[in-house]
């Protein structure tokens, strides 16, 4: 395997500005690690080879030139299939949108294009981000690299994989309620949710519009960090994106957290059912950063236990009306039929797998008359709530520190049978958001078994610079985001 | 929270779903389950709390009233199923 996978993201652009490799070398070696590995892990829907290269190319010619658009430019990175593209096929994990390709560029794509990254492959997630493993894609199931048997966690669970399994240096995610952050978590890599409105939804495809945010997912915090800075910025084709200057995240991490305060909310830590492993290799993380010079402090967020409640009535309720577009009339899958109405019903039971159609149903049933308040209604009440505990928390810490997830990857098909239990798994990262707050998560260690744990660090709306810093800080004195799976191939 | 065969049917009629006996009964049991789990929810007094529909407290902004460039219609039209010049093409609407 050539060395250059393993590097992160800025190392490659030392190492392209220094003259010690070309981006056609670095995107070759991807490649060649995608044909080695990615048979067992799944991870990819589609790769752009022969363009890939090109473009490398392309971008090696410029930069000889003097003319590079930026640092990044003819550097590789994968992007989940619900970000529309010309050049990706953008199906997102569904048979009704199976051979989709947008006639236009989503707003984040177009940035990282002008940037010149070069778009190398679509990565697998859940059918429309609906699901917590990556089991709910129509296409397959995407394995997790430190452990075949196990889930890489999901939705964005072939952008986790990916970057886990050195096929690329970083990918794109979305994350609804932790899609980004607990996949991240479960494949041992840095996930990164902005705050809702930093980056721009246009041309991501619509799961919880009111939830939905695009991230990064990468090896180190400071890639994610350079990513943001290119992604992130005010649009006028998406009304929910935050006007005002965009923060020079990377230059925020500056190594030094001493002063910063981090909250620790002890009802995250002792919650039934949890690993107690996974909590431990938190608790350690925690202890890390106050080492460093970070201040400990105790905090309470008390409604989280009805966060995945509020979630899922919400983001169900948005999802049925999202989805009602998929109709077979405008693009994708069309079932043939004699009646108009006939045609509706046929390709819509015949596209969608059964996990969206439950969504679909439960949104439908939740927003009908005569239920609204009962459920929608208090949903939204209760993510007040949600929010205010945050509002409160902040008061008096800068960042709160929590496990990413109740424990490591499960086995594969464990939980598919029972939609409750995977619902579950996103308890510590949905209430994030329904505050709309930025979260990030970051490699804290292994359990016994060999499986990556997730520390999730929480801050104020707009806070990503002081995450990012204090991310940055913990990865330069410990070496867990530098461990790299066994694979085939090795 | 009870469900029976017919709310399910009713919520497939709304959301232009066709399920096969066997599914609607699956389904059936998931929506029962998970109405039950989020009662949990009625364990709070939300009185006088006002609803969250959106985080960022923004105000619809208005965009100037200007002429952009648009898709072509080949194009917007590229990746439906069944097209005919500039229309959209579907199964008869209404019976002959």
């Amino acid at each position: 395997m050539s060395a250059l996978v393993e590097h992160t993201l800025c190392e490659l652009a030392e190492r392209v500005e220094a003259g010690e490799a070309s981006c056609r070398e670095i995107v070759a070696a991807h490649l060649e690690r995608i044909e080695r590995a990615d048979g067992e892990i799944g991870a990819l829907l589609g790769v752009r080879a022969s363009e890939a290269l090109e473009e490398a190319e392309r971008a090696d010619a410029l930069r000889a030139s003097g003319s590079a658009p930026s640092k990044l430019a003819g550097l590789p990175l994968a992007v989940k299939a619900n970000l529309v593209s010309p050049q990706l096929e953008s199906n997102c994990g569904s048979r009704i949108l199976e051979g989709f390709r947008a006639p236009y560029q989503a707003s984040c794509l177009e940035r990282l294009r002008e940037a010149g990254l070069v778009l190398l492959a679509t990565a697998n997630m859940d059918e429309f981000a609906m699901g917590s493993s990556c089991e709910n894609s129509a296409f397959a199931a995407t394995r997790n690299p430190w452990d075949p048997q196990r889930v890489p966690g999901g939705s964005s669970g072939g952008s986790a994989a990916a970057v886990a399994a050195r096929m690329a240096p970083a990918a794109l995610g979305s994350d609804t309620g932790g899609s980004i952050r607990q996949p991240a978590a479960l494949c041992g890599v840095v996930g990164l949710k902005p705050t809702y409105g930093r980056v721009s939804r246009y041309g991501l495809v619509a799961f919880a519009s009111s939830l939905d945010q695009i991230g990064p997912l990468a090896r180190s915090a400071e890639d994610a960090a350079e990513l943001l800075g290119l992604i992130a910025g005010h649009d006028p084709r998406d009304s929910t994106s935050v006007a005002g200057p965009v923060p020079d995240f990377r230059g925020a991490l500056s190594g030094e957290v001493s002063g910063v305060r981090v909250g620790v909310p002890a009802e995250f830590f002792s919650r039934e059912g949890a690993d107690e492993e996974s909590m431990d290799l938190v608790r350690q993380a925690v202890g890390a950063i106050e080492e460093i010079g970070a201040r400990t402090c105790g905090v309470s967020l008390p409604h989280t236990e009805y966060g995945v409640a509020t979630y899922y009535l919400l983001c169900t309720a948005e999802a049925s009306s999202n989805l009602s577009r998929y109709d077979g009339v405008k693009y994708g899958f069309r079932a043939p039929a004699d009646s108009l109405e006939d045609m509706y019903r046929r390709t819509r039971s015949l596209g969608f797998g059964a996990e969206v159609k439950r969504r679909i149903l439960l949104g439908s049933y939740v927003l009908s008359a005569g239920y609204y308040d009962a459920y929608y209604l208090r949903a939204q009440r209760v993510r007040t709530l949600i929010r205010r505990d945050f509002e409160a928390a902040f008061e008096t810490c800068d960042v709160i520190a929590t496990p990413t997830v109740p424990g490591p990857a499960w086995p594969l098909g464990e939980k598919t049978g029972d939609p409750l239990q995977m619902y579950l798994s996103d308890v510590f990262t949905a209430t994030v958001n329904l505050a709309g707050v930025p979260a990030v998560s970051i490699p804290c260690g292994f359990t016994r078994a060999g499986l990556p744990v997730g520390l999730q660090l929480i801050g104020p709306a707009l806070g990503e610079e002081t995450l990012l810093r204090v991310a940055d800080a913990y990865q330069r004195h410990t070496d867990w985001h530098r461990r790299s799976p066994a694979l085939p191939g090795h | 929270m009870r469900i029976d065969d017919d709310a399910v049917r009713t919520l497939c009629d709304l959301a232009k779903l066709k399920l096969a006996p066997e599914e609607r009964e699956r389904m059936r049991g998931d929506l029962e389950q998970i109405l039950e789990y989020v009662r949990k929810l009625d364990e709070l007094d939300t009185e006088g709390v006002p609803p969250t529909t959106h985080v960022l407290g923004l105000v619809s902004p208005l965009r100037g009233d200007r002429v952009e460039a648009v898709l072509p219609a080949s194009e917007a039209l590229r990746n439906s199923p069944e097209q005919a010049g500039d229309a959209l093409v579907v199964p008869q609407v209404k019976p002959e």
